[in-house]
């Protein structure tokens, strides 16, 4: 994919997410004013009505503001935490090495969307929750990534010279490392940030997402019982939600 | 290879009936695997939706719950109430060729229902001292108290009859013949293949003349609603027990279809809010009252039933004539304003988001659309609801056993007496850890006799005014708040006629038009 491209992917889904931030309805659906349910898209709603004469654009927006803050969260949790780990594998000790990337191994290992499952029907369906299950589960793909990274640095000539005359680790880390891991670092984020977005429509269209907030997964299941009678309900979020993956995928893919 | 093999039982009774000009033949779909076909074991909705065929109960009723002669042709009560002696059809043959008689009645409900049939068990056998059978035509219930329910609680789906010649001495559990059913009912049993069809022919020695009229019935698992209303839409399938209200417009113009209170299982259905009056906010009347006004039913009515039902007039449904009071409910008309009024006026201010209080609602997944609905129309006058839907066990758990709840939606089915299905939710002994009792946890020491004295009278002019003043009080008192009454939508292909969904014996008359 070239540069171009990804740029681009990345500009329109930066442009859709501030319009659903900036536009959204405050609140959820129960929110958004009723008119006559089940109406086609027209001039006074571009998307249609669902099946409580709710304005589906105004839904939209609502679901999409859940799901950048849902991403978001998750991203920067993991980003953070996998940074850290990275770094601290890379230029410890062996035997924290070891520690550190055994550990990302069973981490790694869980299956995401079924801890969040688990975590949402012990506890109740919250965006929280969900950013926490998902960026604690994520961060070991940054980590490997970072600490492959920083065991390269830490060979080079820069590194070994600031390290010779007594810079203290953490400092080194944060000056030289960082600097150097970050481009690849944020390539990763953009996986687990399309991961975060998918994984929070699935968890609301089973029905366990959030209650106080709006899913593009929530519309997208209940529009599907109107399969045959109002493809509108549920053509739109649907068409969101893959769009939305898909130009994360491609604003994140590596040249 | 479903449509295969039912193609192949087409073209099998197709060719029977050479004799006559059309093979009168009905498909009929239903939601799942029956399991086995003993009706008198087991509640569940498609085994009897099946098995109700092959059996007769005492008694049928019509569709407007009005009873009529099944195996007992006639009965008498005496003057006290405490004894009904039923006198039943001669001549009455099992599917096996074997003799019918009282001694049938007296094992099956004895030895079989009141131990296994969970309604009848809990709703009848505790009003009945015995039944005795002093002759083979003549079965005699002796009551402990009145029980004006009775002959309700009689017919083919709540006790059905069992041959006492298969059962007797066995665990009805275990017997050989729930797979392989033997009834007195207007059809027979031919073959069952698990989790694809049940294929019943016609009785011809049935003891009603000329019924059934139907050669065959089959009945095809089809889980899927959306698989079922397509099946029909294609001719694949003639009959449709229940067809959701949101599908009932893909259906007009393509089907017959009929409305009906009452189906087998559940009759004259009202949906309602249960307020857990335990709870310090909804133990103020004037917060159920707001509620009252500010849920706008006519909307629920027309956006989440499309229609079919009615808003609820009383706390006892419409189609119970003798017992509802019209107009009951006339005072709580919609009114956000006034809503708001009294929730100021219960100290439920709003605060600086205009949120008065949140609260949370449970309901069964099938009832989220009225959730959302009311959670859209509570939002108005600043009450959030939290939705939590829960499978049935879940619900019963935390309404009944734990009382962890301060809103439930529960559809209360009324059934054809107010004894069967509305004394349940108000009488203070109904408060517990029994599923589906009194939600509310209301309880009123006038309510309490008013029941008890239209539930030991047969007089129902007497017991009709009872239950009236019962519902003047639990009207004031807004334990519930009655949403609308929802009906039983059945369909089925235009080229049949007289199938009566009300009832479990559904195709007893039926027939296929030339």
């Amino acid at each position: 994919m070239s540069r171009h491209a990804r740029t681009i992917a990345g500009a329109i889904v930066g442009v859709l997410y501030l319009c659903c931030l900036l536009l959204a309805p405050a609140g959820a659906l129960q929110s958004l004013p009723m008119s006559g349910p089940f109406l086609p898209p027209s001039f006074a709603h571009p998307l249609g009505t669902d099946d409580l004469g709710r304005d589906m654009l105004a839904a939209l927006a609502q679901g999409g503001r859940t799901s950048l803050m849902v991403a978001t969260a998750t991203a920067l949790l993991a980003v953070g935490l996998g940074m850290a780990i990275g770094m601290a594998a890379g230029m410890g000790a062996p035997w924290l090495d070891d520690l550190l990337m055994r550990t990302a191994d069973m981490v790694l290992s869980l299956p995401a969307l079924l801890v969040a499952i688990l975590v949402a029907s012990l506890f109740g369906g919250s965006s929280l929750n969900l950013a926490l299950v998902l960026g604690l589960i994520r961060w070991p793909t940054i980590a490997r990534i970072v600490r492959a990274e920083t065991l390269s640095l830490r060979r080079s000539d820069f590194v070994r010279s600031s390290v010779a005359v007594g810079t203290r680790p953490v400092a080194v880390a944060v000056r030289h490392i960082l600097p150097h891991v970050s481009p690849t670092a944020l390539s990763a984020t953009g996986i687990v940030f399309g991961g975060a977005i998918l994984a929070e429509a699935a968890l609301a269209f089973v029905g366990l997402g959030d209650p106080a907030l709006t899913s593009w997964g929530q519309l997208i299941a209940a529009g599907y019982t109107f399969f045959d009678r109002a493809w509108w309900m549920w053509a739109f979020p649907a068409l969101a939600l893959c769009g939305t993956s898909a130009l994360v995928a491609v604003a994140a893919s590596r040249a | 290879m479903k449509f295969r093999l039912t193609l192949a039982i087409i073209l099998a009774g197709a060719a029977f009936s050479t004799l006559t000009a059309r093979a009168q033949v009905a498909v009929v779909a239903v939601a799942g695997d029956p399991g086995h076909l003993n009706p008198a074991i087991s509640t569940a909705g498609p085994l009897h939706a099946v098995a109700d065929s092959i059996f007769n109960g005492l008694v049928s009723l019509d569709r407007d719950g009005n009873v009529q002669p099944d195996l007992a042709t006639s009965w008498t009560v005496s003057p006290d109430g405490r004894e009904v002696r039923f006198t039943l059809s001669p001549g009455v043959k099992w599917h096996d060729g074997k003799p019918f008689s009282a001694e049938d009645v007296k094992f099956t409900f004895v030895e079989v229902l009141f131990r296994f049939h969970a309604r009848t068990r809990a709703g009848l056998a505790p009003a009945v001292e015995a039944v005795e059978a002093p002759d083979a035509d003549t079965v005699v219930f002796r009551l402990k108290r009145p029980h004006p329910a009775l002959l309700r609680q009689l017919n083919v789906t709540e006790a059905p009859i069992l041959p006492r010649h298969l059962y007797a001495g066995s665990d009805p559990n275990r017997n050989e013949a729930n797979s392989r059913p033997v009834g007195t009912g207007a059809f027979r049993f031919e073959g069952y293949k698990r989790d694809d069809s049940v294929v019943l022919v016609r009785n011809e020695n049935y003891f009603k003349p000329g019924l059934p009229k139907l050669e065959r019935l089959v009945f095809r698992v089809i889980p899927g609603t959306n698989t079922q209303i397509a099946a029909l839409a294609k001719g694949e399938v003639d009959y449709l027990g229940r067809v959701a209200p949101s599908d009932v417009a893909r259906l007009k113009d393509k089907a017959t279809l009929l409305d009906t209170t009452s189906g087998p299982g559940g009759a004259n259905c009202i949906m309602t809010l249960a307020f857990n009056l335990q709870r310090p906010a909804l133990a103020a009347l004037p917060v159920r009252q707001a509620f009252a006004h500010a849920l706008n039913r006519r909307q629920m009515l027309d956006l989440v039933q499309f229609g079919q039902g009615r808003v609820a007039q009383a706390p006892i449904h419409s189609a119970i004539g003798w017992a509802t009071l019209p107009g009951a409910l006339q005072a709580y008309e919609f009114d956000p304003a006034k809503a708001n009024a009294l929730l100021d006026q219960a100290g439920l201010p709003r605060s600086a988001s205009g949120e008065r209080a949140t609260l949370d609602l449970l309901m069964f997944p099938a009832f989220a659309r009225y959730a959302e609905l009311m959670r859209q129309q509570l939002a108005a006058v600043g009450i959030a609801l939290r939705l939590k839907p829960l499978d049935p066990a879940a619900f019963a758990t935390s309404v009944f056993t734990q009382r962890d709840f301060d809103l439930a939606l529960i559809s209360y089915c009324n059934g054809v007496d107010p004894e069967i299905g509305v004394r349940r939710m108000y009488h203070s002994t109904a408060i517990g850890n029994v599923p589906f009792s009194n939600a509310a946890a209301y309880r009123n020491a006038d309510v309490d006799r008013l029941f008890d004295q239209a539930g030991s009278s047969t007089d129902t002019a007497a017991r009709g005014e009872a239950y009236r003043e019962m519902e003047r009080i639990v009207a004031r008192d807004l334990p519930y708040w009655w949403l609308v009454e929802t009906d039983f939508t059945s369909a089925w292909r235009g080229d049949f006629a007289d199938f009566a969904p009300w009832s479990g014996q559904f195709a007893e008359r039926a027939f296929q038009k030339r």
